[in-house]
């Protein structure tokens, strides 16, 4: 057996808010705490039942409907965690947006005003209002965690992508810098950098399609965000970059070819 | 998605492997080693001498002990992989933690500046820290590629393994180096299903460190740093979670630090 008691048990007594729980990584995250014994508040703007808590959590997670862009809705989010959960432990916060909807990839210079507010108001504000809101509570209370996700292309910016790169790009450096902050007041923040992900993310690229082949399950997130959440007190995990390992070979190989074919005559 | 009790069914269970440790008779090696012991996996730690092998050895449910064992020998590494094959089975996981503990002078120790490092010194470390760690690795990945599974693991730092640091060149320059190495062997051995990774921890409370000054705000434990190792190595192996950076989370605050600066931000 594979058995790790203080993982376990650092996991079953949590009360966590997932944002972003409708879907892909937020919706494992909720679904795999669930199952170790958490207590969740599964938040999302849509209103629409979560599929995936058909799984048969629903006497440990408490759906609760809030947009990640608005103040007043992620304030009364910790207060739900407060009143239905007994209190907040922890946040994930995986609430993000690719693009908007009917969004393409398309260059810079061809951005509206709007896709910037929709994709940086979601992902940074977003991140900046669901962790003000929740380090209101732990730090009143001297305790608490927070696990950011970012994403690879926060480190390196994407062709077409700019927007959500530097959304990303910016989530990491709040988290590095509220981690800082409120570490002597006992609260944990870490921030997780996914690379290619297969969620329902990538169908907002239209008729661009889905997930690139190799991307990594939703819930190899989760496990690596459990992770984090269940390490011990005094001991964090700093950005940790989560890749697929078979696309690292693919790059490789294609690198190595493109090697051979650049020394050939 | 999870089983009933919430494990992924996809994590590696560790019970059973085989699993060699470099540098594993003291420090970080131990507590790492203890932890894959802790979990069932059947642990050959290697260090130089024969007393403290031995001894980290007895402290084991399952493992087993192979002394002199110096890193910067290619064939004393190829034969600590045979021992442990011999012994366990064919190698699951390869932590290379093989380290130079620098001697103190009067109880402190002094590390010089680039202009006052000796050839000797500098020879140590990157035979050790550097080109013991290829020894390790090439061996690994050798016989691993060959199966088709296996996990490599380098004992990296994060004061040293990121950037160079005043009055470390040497150890700094072996860090980064063996970090970069492993960027290389993990792409190299991914398409084989052989997940290679480093890990680059803050200070941790070891023989290594003492007299250093390190650690004055606190340190991890070997044993906390084992259990996140063994975390790692129990992930599932489709994924690859690169340089992590294992810190600690309490002793002085930076915002005390930033308090204690005058001047603005950088």
């Amino acid at each position: 057996m594979n058995r790790r008691p203080d993982t376990v048990s650092r996991l079953e007594a949590l009360r966590v808010i997932v944002t972003g729980a409708a879907s892909g990584i937020g919706a494992a995250t909720a679904a795999a705490l669930a199952a170790r014994g958490a207590q969740v508040l599964a938040v999302d703007r849509s209103a629409e039942t979560m599929p995936w808590m058909a799984g048969g959590f629903l006497g440990r997670v408490v759906p609760c409907t809030a947009d990640v862009t608005s103040a007043v809705d992620c304030d009364r989010m910790v207060r739900r965690a407060e009143t239905e959960l007994g209190g907040l432990d922890a946040l994930v916060h995986s609430a993000g947006v690719l693009r908007p909807p009917g969004g393409r990839p398309r260059p810079l210079a061809d951005l509206e005003d709007a896709e910037y507010d929709a994709v940086v108001g979601t992902n940074l504000r977003g991140t900046f209002l669901a962790n003000r809101a929740a380090l209101h509570l732990m730090l009143k209370q001297r305790a608490g965690q927070i696990v950011n996700l970012a994403s690879t292309s926060g480190v390196r910016g994407r062709p077409l992508d700019a927007l959500y790169s530097a959304s990303k790009a910016g989530v990491v450096a709040l988290s590095e810098s509220v981690a800082e902050e409120v570490r002597p007041f006992g609260v944990r923040v870490q921030v997780v950098l996914p690379d290619a992900v297969d969620t329902p993310l990538w169908k907002q690229n239209g008729a661009l399609g889905g997930a690139p082949a190799g991307a990594l399950p939703p819930q190899r997130v989760a496990d690596v965000i459990l992770f984090c959440l269940a390490l011990p007190p005094g001991v964090a995990c700093d950005n940790l970059v989560l890749m697929p390992l078979q696309s690292r070979a693919r790059r490789a190989a294609a690198r190595g070819a493109a090697e051979t074919k650049r020394r050939e005559p | 998605m999870s089983d009933v009790a919430g494990r992924d069914p996809a994590a590696v269970d560790l019970a059973g492997r085989c699993a060699i440790v470099t540098g594993g008779s003291g420090g970080i090696g131990l507590g790492i080693a203890a932890a894959l012991d802790r979990r069932g996996a059947r642990v050959v730690i290697a260090a130089r001498g024969a007393d403290a092998v031995a001894r980290a050895a007895t402290t084991l449910a399952h493992g087993a002990g192979f002394p002199d064992c110096d890193v910067r020998d290619p064939a004393r590494v190829e034969a600590l992989f045979d021992f442990a094959e011999e012994r366990f089975g064919p190698v699951d996981i390869a932590v290379a933690c093989a380290g130079v503990r620098r001697a103190a002078a009067g109880g402190r120790l002094v590390p010089p500046p680039v202009s006052g490092l000796g050839d000797a010194d500098w020879d140590e470390e990157i035979e050790t820290a550097l080109r013991g760690v290829f020894h390790l690795a090439r061996a690994a990945a050798r016989r691993m590629t060959a199966r088709g599974g296996g996990q490599i693991v380098n004992i990296s730092s994060a004061r040293g393994g990121l950037r160079g640091e005043p009055y470390g060149a040497a150890y700094c320059a072996a860090k980064m180096a063996a970090r970069a190495l492993f960027h290389s062997l993990a792409a190299e051995t991914a398409a084989s299903g052989v997940r290679a990774f480093s890990i680059l921890p803050d200070a941790v409370a070891t023989p290594l460190i003492a007299g250093t000054g390190l650690g004055r705000t606190g340190t991890l434990t070997p044993d906390q740093l084992g259990n996140v190792v063994a975390d790692l190595l129990a992930m599932p192996l489709d994924a690859v979670i690169e340089d992590v950076r294992v810190s600690l989370r309490e002793g002085r605050p930076a915002v005390q630090r930033m308090a204690a600066r005058s001047g603005g931000p950088a």
